[in-house]
């Protein structure tokens, strides 16, 4: 009897110690999801030991592989999940989880002047990510798409989609024997980010729209875009593209630059510029960027268009930790550690006062810099609706189609405009 | 205390006060784990701790009061409750979405009931669902018989004993104890159609490099299905993840066959050599019935796995619609688009197609053997 009654006393009294441990002393960390292996985790490494010891709060990254990133996003910043106070983000798929309610809008912080000191200045971000009215995000690394050509090999580069199927015939192994370069085209074919999103730029340099949000009006089954997916089909006729050109994604094509593979790949991202310069390939500095191919107007002038999007850290609605996690957010997307970035993350400022801050000319991340600038006036954003990713996946399949010969481009998205279309139906 | 413990198995001889003694003496043991993990864990939150003491403390509790004819069942308690929760709970759970239209924007309660519509859905509107749908039987198909006939040739050549059994089994159960995504991988190296060791040995030997990872038709038969060869996964790049199932998985089958094998009374060959059966009459008289429903249980199993393959397609493709199987749409549904209504039916209809072949393959050799 006595001992059970000890044994009952030690057990009430552990969970009443346990219960009296208090959860109110003031957290000093934060957590931020970072995509693995990627400039992102890099640049913020550096401002989180600036704010560190700034401030005094802790900042724990969480590194997930580039493969599970989006997966673990949805698990994570879907409205339901406390875990991550911050996490990155790409502006195309920030609609989606502004309107699942896992973001934190960010305007009240912005507005306040004890969290944001008054040279913040939110007008000198080239781009910011709205949802329903609301600011979600603000970038921190703002990105588009460039043509990569091998300048000792043609001296200059394809300004047409006509003249980059004519020079690439010149490069690829399989048509020239004499070729040095084993393919003369290449551009990310993978789902789900890269297939899609690469054809939406040869649809807006053709002149043509996927998705209007404000009409709401799909245009893939237009002349403009059956024109971009005719000349997709070009490409794979002649031979040009690898044979399994849809597992090439941005890694296999950057590594493929360094060693020498493709003559021209375009449209490719911005970043690997950087990833190329600061490799130990033996082509790194005949590896030139150029704007992405685009079509000849009537009038005799070219118009080419880039996709445009942006990588920025978000606030969890869950975060127990929502004002530091703010702290942190404004500290890194400040002029000053915005500047720190760049120089050692190599991360395209978002902002146009450090993008052309004469401190950074000759520096080895910014020989683009110019060119970023001139092809950012010229790009486009993806639609910022909450079923992008639906319409992604009603698109992907089609375009396989076109990739593989199975299906004749006009037919292919004809099918997807009307999948697309219907969708549009079902997302007011 | 007037306990006797008998060796060599856990029967009690005890008093009524002795057995009490060993429920509160498991009650303080689970204690003084968790003080300890405690102590070394102390970040973990205030609730995590107080929930998993508490829980500690009910399912110590049975153990230390229950008579001593149902302590048996107190101790397999914790067990049941836990296997319980991590098995059933989550189907019924998978199950009950399948019937509403939850998604990323619809969660928590905000979802509506909405009937079979996600199956009628998936199986009458959704192309890209169907695709998947046969592109997986087709797989499962593909991949299933080969594997079973070249287990059954393995396994019979494995099963002549000769010097080199033990290091060649050895040796060919080195990919079925390897991680898949890993095997895959490596695989993807291998098939590359540049640089991949395949292409190169084929090229030495004057050869045409293979479009091994491609969405080409394969010849004759992709030719003859046309458009469809995708869908039916008539693809090199198909064929591709269907030869790292056999090359990965064939082992598995040759073990259990083996086992089969093993079993076959050696007097039933005897009898039939002196009756003048040559070896074929003998495999398809003899060994054939006698293994038949061992190897139904393996191609039973094989069946549900392959079903169930994700990390092959995965490793070699992404998430390319083209070689999508269910388990590959399931996830992309739900994590990548967000629609878990839609990715809960699609898992029910795995469940309910891989169920239905499993036990249909069980049946039918429950049919042919009489067992």
């Amino acid at each position: 009897m006595l001992l059970r009654r000890m044994v009952a006393f030690a057990v009430v009294a552990l969970m009443l110690a346990l219960a009296g441990r208090s959860d109110g002393q003031p957290l000093q960390k934060i957590k931020v999801m970072t995509r693995a292996g990627s400039n992102f985790t890099k640049g913020t490494e550096v401002a989180a030991i600036e704010f560190t010891k700034r401030t005094g709060i802790q900042v724990e990254i969480v590194e997930v592989g580039r493969a599970g990133y989006f997966a673990t996003l949805t698990t994570r910043f879907s409205g339901a999940d406390s875990e991550m106070d911050l996490g990155w983000m790409v502006s195309p798929n920030m609609a989606k989880y502004a309107a699942a309610g896992g973001l934190e809008p960010l305007d009240k912080y912005v507005a306040d002047p004890k969290l944001t000191p008054a040279d913040w200045d939110a007008k000198d971000f080239l781009t910011k990510c709205d949802y329903a009215g609301k600011t979600y995000m603000y970038p921190v690394f703002v990105g588009t798409e460039y043509t990569y050509y091998r300048k000792d090999l043609m001296s200059k580069p394809p300004e047409t989609w006509d003249e980059y199927l004519e020079m690439a015939k010149k490069f690829t192994k399989a048509l020239n024997p004499s070729s040095p370069t084993l393919y003369g085209a290449v551009w990310p074919n993978k789902s789900p980010e890269e297939l899609q999103r690469t054809f939406m730029t040869v649809v807006f340099s053709s002149g043509g729209y996927v998705y209007d949000e404000a009409k709401k009006t799909v245009g893939l089954d237009e002349p403009a875009a059956i024109r971009a997916g005719e000349t997709y089909a070009k490409f794979v006729k002649a031979r040009l593209l690898p044979v399994d050109a849809m597992n090439y994604a941005f890694t296999e094509i950057t590594d493929g630059l360094k060693a020498g593979k493709f003559a021209i790949a375009a449209p490719m991202w911005d970043n690997a510029f950087l990833q190329i310069r600061t490799s130990d390939s033996p082509f790194k500095d005949m590896i030139e960027v150029a704007p992405v191919p685009g079509f000849k107007q009537p009038d005799g002038s070219i118009k080419s268009s880039a996709m445009q999007q942006s990588w920025g850290l978000v606030i969890n609605s869950q975060s127990k930790n929502k004002e530091a996690a703010y702290k942190f957010l404004n500290f890194m997307q400040s002029k000053e550690i915005q500047r720190i970035i760049f120089e050692q993350a190599g991360l395209n400022p978002p902002r146009a006062s450090v993008l052309n801050d004469p401190r950074f000319l000759g520096k080895p991340g910014s020989a683009h810099f110019k060119l970023l600038a001139q092809v950012l006036a010229n790009s486009h954003a993806l639609p910022s609706i909450t079923w992008l990713p639906e319409l992604e996946e009603k698109l992907g399949p089609r375009l396989g189609d076109i990739l593989t010969g199975a299906a004749a481009p006009a037919d292919a998205l004809k099918s997807a405009a009307a999948d697309i279309r219907k969708l549009a139906s079902q997302n007011p | 205390m007037r306990e006797r413990i008998q060796a060599g198995h856990i029967g009690w001889q005890a008093t009524r006060l002795s057995s009490r003694w060993v429920g509160w003496a498991a009650a303080a043991m689970i204690l003084a784990a968790l003080g300890i993990t405690w102590t070394v864990f102390s970040g973990i939150g205030v609730r995590f701790w107080s929930g998993l003491v508490g829980l500690s403390a009910l399912f110590a509790l049975p153990i230390a009061l229950a008579p001593d004819r149902y302590r048996k069942y107190a101790f397999i308690l914790p067990a049941s409750v836990i296997l319980f929760g991590l098995a059933f709970v989550p189907v019924v759970f998978v199950l009950v979405i399948s019937l509403t239209d939850s998604g990323l924007g619809v969660l928590r309660g905000k979802f509506r009931f909405i009937g079979l519509t996600n199956f009628v859905s998936l199986l009458a509107e959704d192309a890209d669902a169907r695709n998947a749908m046969v592109r997986t039987i087709a797989y499962v198909v593909v991949t299933v018989m080969v594997e079973t006939v070249l287990a059954l040739n393995l396994a019979l050549l494995i099963h002549r004993k000769t010097r080199a059994s033990n290091t060649v089994t050895t040796m060919l159960l080195v990919p079925m104890m390897s991680t898949p995504i890993v095997i895959a991988l490596i695989w993807r190296t291998l098939f590359a159609f540049d640089d991949g060791l395949l292409n190169r040995l084929l090229t030495t030997l004057g050869i045409q490099g293979v479009p091994w990872l491609s969405g080409v038709a394969l010849p004759i038969l992709g030719d003859l299905a046309g458009k469809s060869s995708a869908m039916l996964g008539l693809t090199h790049g198909f064929l591709s993840a269907e030869i790292v199932d056999i090359w990965q998985w064939t082992p598995f089958l040759i073990l259990i066959f083996l086992a089969g094998l093993k079993t076959v009374p050696q007097d039933l060959y005897e009898a039939g050599e002196i009756d003048g059966g040559s070896g074929w009459q003998l495999f398809w008289h003899i060994t054939l019935p006698q293994i038949a429903s061992v190897m139904a249980i393996g191609v039973a199993l094989r069946v549900v796995d392959a079903f169930k393959t994700f990390e092959t397609i995965w490793a070699l493709f992404g998430n390319t619609a083209h070689y999508r199987t269910l388990s590959v749409d399931i996830f992309s549904r739900a994590i990548e688009t967000g629609r878990f209504g839609e990715a809960s039916a699609e898992s029910v209809l795995l469940l309910v197609i891989s169920m239905l072949i499993g036990f249909g393959v069980l049946a039918w050799s429950r049919g042919e053997t009489g067992t």
